[in-house]
Parts: C-alpha cells; sequence; structure tokens
C-alpha cells in the first residue's frame, strides 16, 4: 500500500521495450482526454459509459493516469482494440502534454485547477502555462472547458475551438490571482471577472432548473444514480464531451446514467456479514474535493454515522496541513469517528470547529463502531486510507468481523478513546 | 489588558498567503480563549482589504512566490503592520510570513524584495534540494520551555541579524538554514518560524505564548478533550520527527556506503 495500486509497471516496462505503444494501440480511435485537479476520475467513468452507448470504447479505469498506467490500462485492452471506436482516459494534470503528444485526442476536457499535495505537485499557475501552449499547438483538437473556473478559462482561450461548459468551481483561493495581469479576480453570483477585462466566458452546456442540461441545439434531462451536486456537474461536463467526440446527449445520456460507483467511489458495501449495516465509501484528494465532499455529506446523509480518514504516505502527500482549510464546521454538534494515520490532526481540527470526534485508528473498527450508531455510514476518506477501508471491506477477513483480531484492536481503541474523554462529554 | 475584554485575532491576506492551512493558528488561538472563557473575534483581512492597525494579534502564513511578493508590496505600502507592533500589537509569521516579516528575501531569479523589516533577518535561496520534512525544535523562547513540532517545505535560507534570536534550537529537520541548526526569529512580540502543521494546533504550549504576550496570565482550559487531544497530537508529532530521523539516517548511511 501507499504507492497505488501497481498498475503502471507493466506498462512502464511496456513503454521501455515500445516507445510508440501508445500511438499504436490508439491510432484508429477517436479520444477524449480528461484532466483537472478533481473529478476527472468520476467524469472518465461517465464519458466512457457514454460514448459506450455508440460503440466499443476503453478507459483508464482505477486512476493510473500517467503515461505507465496508461500503456497498462490499453495493453490490457488489445485482444477488443479492432473493434475500439473510442478511448476515454483520465489524465494527470502534468502528464497531459506527453500523453496528448502521443494519442492526438479529438477532445480535450479541462475540469478545474487547484493545488494538490502541497510537497508533490507544482504551482497549479505553472500547469495552466502549460496547458495553454498545449491547446493552442493543438489547433484540431476540440476543448471542452469549464469556464468557472479562471486558471482552465486561462489556459482553454488559446485553442480556437472551445465548447465552455458551466461546471462550476467550489474552491476559489488558488485560482484567486488572474492569470492575465496578476490583479484580483472577483467571484460574485456565479460569475468572475478582473479589471483587466479576463472573465468568465459565456457557457454553450449549463445546468438548467430540475436537473435539465441546456446545450446549443436542446435540452436534457438527466438522472445521475451518483450522488451529490457536483456529480450532476460532471454529468454535465461528461455529455459535452461525448458530444464534442460525436455522439450525441440523447444516446449518451443512458449510459451516463447507469453508472453507480467509480472505482469504489460511492460504492456500498456491507460491513459484516450477517449485518444490515451499510457504509458508503466517498474519496477526496485535496481541499477542493475534500471540501465538496463535507458539502454532500452534509446535504445527503443527515441521519448516518460520519467516519473522516486521514493518511499521510507518499500517494496523499506527507503533509495533510489542508485539512484546516476544509469547512468541517458544517458538521458541527454532530458525533464522528476520525480514523487513519492522522486520525488525531484530523481530531484536532474537529474539536475547534465544534465537532466531538472519536479516535479510533484502525479504519475498519472505525467502520464497525459507527455501524453500531447507526446502520447508514458514510466513510470520508483520502486516497491509501479510503483503499484500505475498501481492501478491508472487500476480505474475508473483514466478513467475520466477530474475528479476535478486530474485537483485541477495537477493545484498545476504544480504551485509549476512553482514556482521551474520561470526563468530558464532548 | 483586562481578561474580560475582547482579544482581535487578524488573518493578514489569507487570500495570498494560506499555502499550508494556516488559517488554521487562528482557529486555534480563537478556540483555547473561548475555551477559557474569553472573548475573541478572528478577522479575515484578504488582500483588498486594508489592514487594521490596533488588533491584538497578527498571523501570516505560506505563500507561493507571486503572491509572496505581491503581499510583501502591499503590507510596505500600507505600513500597518508596522504601526501595529508600535501599539503593542503581537505578530506571528509563518514560512513566506517570515520571510517577508525580514529585512529582505529573493524572487525566482534571486533579484531581492524588500521585506517589512519588523525582525533583522534576511533571506536568499539555500541552494541544494527544498528541505521539506517533519522538523523539530528546542524552544529558546523566553519562558517557554519544552519542544516545538511543526513541518517544513521550503527552499529560502534565513540568516538572522544581531537584533534577534532564533525561536528553537533545531532538534530533527532543517530549520533556518542548513548550517545554524536554528529556527525562526523573535524580537519582542513579534515571532517567526518555518514550521507549519498548522503550527499551533500542534504545539497548544506555543499558541498560549502568544496569548499571553497580550492578556498576561490566562485560568486554565476546562475543557479536557480539547486539551487532552492538543498533547496527544503534540506527542504523536514529536515521535513522527524522530522517526522521520531515523529513515533519513538510514538513508544517508546507505548514500555514503554506496559512495
Amino acid at each position: 500500500m501507499g504507492l497505488g495500486d501497481g498498475q503502471s509497471l507493466p506498462g512502464r516496462v511496456a513503454l521501455r521495450l515500445d516507445p510508440s505503444l501508445i500511438t499504436r494501440l490508439t491510432s484508429n480511435m477517436i479520444v477524449v482526454l480528461v484532466s483537472g485537479t478533481n473529478g476527472k476520475t468520476t467524469t472518465t467513468a461517465l464519458v466512457a459509459a457514454g460514448l459506450r452507448e455508440a460503440g466499443g470504447t476503453i478507459t483508464n479505469s482505477g486512476g493510473a493516469n500517467m503515461t505507465g498506467g496508461l500503456a497498462s490500462s490499453l495493453a490490457e485492452a488489445t485482444p477488443d482494440i479492432a473493434e475500439t471506436r473510442f478511448a476515454a482516459l483520465e489524465v494527470d494534470e502534468i502528464y497531459l502534454t506527453a500523453v496528448a503528444e502521443m494519442v492526438a485526442p479529438a477532445v480535450f476536457v479541462l475540469m478545474n485547477l487547484s493545488r494538490d499535495q502541497l510537497d508533490r505537485t507544482s504551482e497549479v499557475r505553472r500547469i495552466a502555462e502549460r496547458w495553454r501552449l498545449l491547446v493552442d499547438e493543438m489547433p484540431l483538437t476540440k476543448v471542452v472547458a469549464n469556464c468557472d473556473d479562471p486558471l482552465v478559462c486561462y489556459a482553454a482561450s488559446a485553442s480556437e475551438s472551445v465548447i465552455w461548459v458551466a461546471a462550476g468551481i467550489s474552491w476559489t483561493d488558488d485560482a484567486i490571482g488572474c492569470p492575465v495581469c496578476g490583479g484580483e479576480i472577483v467571484f460574485s453570483s456565479g460569475s468572475w471577472a478582473c479589471g483587466c477585462g479576463f472573465c468568465r466566458p459565456e457557457p454553450s452546456w449549463k445546468l438548467g432548473a430540475d436537473q435539465t442540461i441546456e446545450f446549443p441545439d436542446g435540452r436534457i434531462k438527466v438522472n445521475p444514480r451518483l450522488p451529490g451536486s457536483f456529480n450532476l456537474r460532471n454529468s454535465l461536463t461528461a455529455l459535452a464531451s461525448c458530444s464534442a467526440a460525436g455522439v450525441p446527449p440523447s444516446t449518451a445520456v443512458t449510459g451516463v446514467e447507469a453508472v453507480s460507483a467509480v472505482s469504489g467511489r460511492f460504492a456500498r458495501y456491507q460491513i459484516g456479514s450477517g449485518t444490515d449495516a451499510e457504509v458508503m465509501l466517498s474519496l477526496a484528494k485535496n481541499p477542493a474535493g475534500w471540501s465538496e465532499l463535507v458539502g454532500m455529506v452534509d446535504l445527503i446523509a443527515t441521519d448516518s454515522a460520519l467516519v473522516i480518514g486521514l493518511n499521510a504516505k507518499i500517494a496523499d502527500g506527507r503533509d495533510p496541513s489542508w485539512i484546516w482549510d476544509v469547512p468541517f464546521d458544517v458538521f458541527s454538534g454532530r458525533s464522528v469517528i476520525v480514523t487513519g494515520e492522522r486520525c488525531l490532526d484530523l481530531a484536532v481540527r474537529l474539536k475547534y470547529a465544534g465537532v466531538g470526534p472519536l479516535v479510533v485508528q484502525d479504519v475498519y473498527s472505525a467502520l464497525v463502531v459507527a455501524s453500531k450508531w447507526s446502520k447508514q455510514v458514510v466513510l470520508l476518506a483520502n486516497y491509501t486510507c479510503f483503499q484500505e477501508a475498501r481492501k478491508a471491506l472487500e476480505s474475508p477477513l473483514a466478513a467475520r468481523h466477530d474475528g479476535s483480531a478486530r474485537i483485541v484492536h477495537l477493545v484498545g481503541e476504544l480504551r485509549r478513546w476512553r482514556n482521551l474523554s474520561r470526563t468530558n462529554g464532548s | 489588558m483586562p481578561v474580560d475584554s475582547e482579544v482581535t485575532i487578524v488573518t493578514v491576506y489569507p487570500d495570498l498567503l494560506g499555502t499550508y492551512g494556516d488559517g488554521g493558528n487562528g482557529s486555534v488561538l480563537r478556540g483555547r480563549l473561548v475555551a477559557r472563557g474569553m472573548r475573541a473575534s478572528l478577522l479575515e483581512i484578504r488582500s483588498s482589504t486594508p489592514v487594521p492597525e490596533t488588533a491584538d494579534i497578527y498571523l501570516l502564513g505560506g505563500g507561493e512566490d507571486a503572491p509572496q511578493i505581491e503581499a510583501a508590496r502591499r503590507l510596505r505600502a500600507s505600513g500597518a503592520l508596522s504601526k501595529a507592533v508600535a501599539n503593542g500589537g503581537v505578530v506571528f509569521a509563518v514560512c513566506a510570513g517570515l520571510q517577508i516579516i525580514g529585512e529582505s528575501f529573493v524572487d525566482g531569479d534571486d533579484k531581492p524584495i524588500d521585506g517589512l523589516g519588523l525582525l533583522d533577518l534576511r533571506t536568499t535561496k539555500m541552494g541544494g534540494p527544498r528541505a521539506v520534512g517533519e522538523i523539530l525544535l528546542e524552544s529558546s523562547l523566553p519562558g517557554y520551555s519544552g519542544r516545538i513540532s511543526g513541518y517544513e517545505n521550503h527552499s529560502g535560507g534565513t540568516q538572522l541579524g544581531t537584533g534577534v534570536k532564533a525561536m528553537g534550537r533545531v532538534l530533527v529537520g532543517t530549520g533556518n538554514d542548513r548550517h545554524s541548526r536554528c529556527d525562526g526569529a523573535f524580537s519582542g512580540k513579534v515571532v517567526a518560524t518555518y514550521l507549519h502543521g498548522p503550527v499551533l494546533a500542534r504545539n497548544p504550549k506555543l499558541a498560549d505564548y502568544l496569548l499571553k504576550l497580550i492578556v498576561g496570565e490566562m485560568p486554565a482550559i476546562q475543557d479536557r478533550t480539547l486539551v487532552q487531544l492538543g498533547k496527544q497530537l503534540h506527542g504523536d508529532r514529536v515521535a513522527a520527527a524522530y522517526r522521520s530521523e531515523s529513515k533519513r539516517g538510514v538513508l544517508s548511511a546507505w548514500r555514503s556506503l554506496r559512495g
């Protein structure tokens, strides 16, 4: 654990043996490349589902989104490649140029740019500059871009064929400096502008009332099975992207609506066998993603027991200071279980936000405790903590949750918590 | 100041200086006052708004290169922080904030930029890899003994002048530069450090140290969960710093073995 699913190693070897592998495998396909800081795995899955309604589609599910992982995904699909018309590929923001040069994409989907793990990713403004050069150099590639994100607009506006989508922005703190002039961008009532004249482009795809999507030649109602308003906006982006790839919304919508879980995100698992307690897993990797999720959980899961998990392995970023930027205050007055290797950081964060945290370091034990509070449990976790939870819920040991090892662990955790909060009923 | 009057805490330019969750420092200060039954207000002053001159505590956080330069420019132009210090206000600056309140720092091309001159220190490029990781100090603050835990992430190296003392001696990590084995600086009620995390969440004692500079002696916090969680996190991060150092030790031994 800690370095992802290990999917990229075979691909990295294959690319070393045959650097043109990705180019050859995708040469007859209509390729859609999806990139951005948040929502790209989900949106890629929605785009793939939409395109699949029109023909064979390959995708890189599972978040293997750098060149090695892409090569692995494509190589796995090789037997079907002759019948494949479309490829919907999620690409890491930094790798977008490298991948684009290999696959000659028909469509770029540029979702949003905010800061990711602090100690791993270079400044977001530099990524925006790189994207800008890229779309300028590929004038034949259509760009589906989020008009609500100033940095994305800055990058996309260098292209001559942009399709603006009102996909929303929930995090404005990184984008505040105007990418054109360095001045202050003012956000107000769903729009934004800078004094220098750089402002929000008018979208041709947007959400209308009552879950309808409005686009240049019509409107369509969409009922995604994925929860939360941000998944409705991901569906909007996906339908615009399918349309740019030649698949009309009326065809793509069936596939988009049917997606119910993406690489375990929003998947529901039973907690142990023989119980009726169920947990929904949700994943966020950075402040923007967490802010979205916190809002979603507060809206849809008021009766659920809430478990929040935080690890700080290499794949998560070693520095979770950003938890102080997440508006956990919305959970004020609720009881929340914190878990993961940095559960104490979360506990202190939540305590100062007026939330009473219970500390249970092991993620599976935390879910078991939560299932005693409510039959409906929601887990909000960052990358490796999410993967640990998934693995535990899928493993045979988890099925016997009365297994002695688990119980011993749980008792220890409960004792630790009691010591922490003996005289204070928070 | 009387214990029943309101303490005003200002987060300076969170839109430019807040990269490392530094806003948490303000929440911790306010939280620890409120937990003592005292009154506190926390103001977030964005860069388009004038900085007040009569608040009690001013917090500056970390930032990327361009926003850091912009913040220094605006603060120099306003002069509010110098007046606030003259009025007896406390300034606590972290990372880019430390560099800004010194005499000078450098931009991406090594060109010197004027700081606010609140502390006698100068920052240049440190050279070599960024200093990134858990950091642990032994406090050198007057009347404060104990360790201070944080996370550092900077490429600047800071030299202290004669007018300031270091905030602490480095036990694990880098700190101000690669040679001095010290971190941060203080003079009077102006304190600066490279530690984020946020540092006041990890070190409740340091938070109370800053509060005491304004309100004097304070009653103990009655909320035991708050007190114990804070101590537990501090202990956890102190241990993590020593663990990270032993890992670094093994790595460097391995490198020296390979020649």
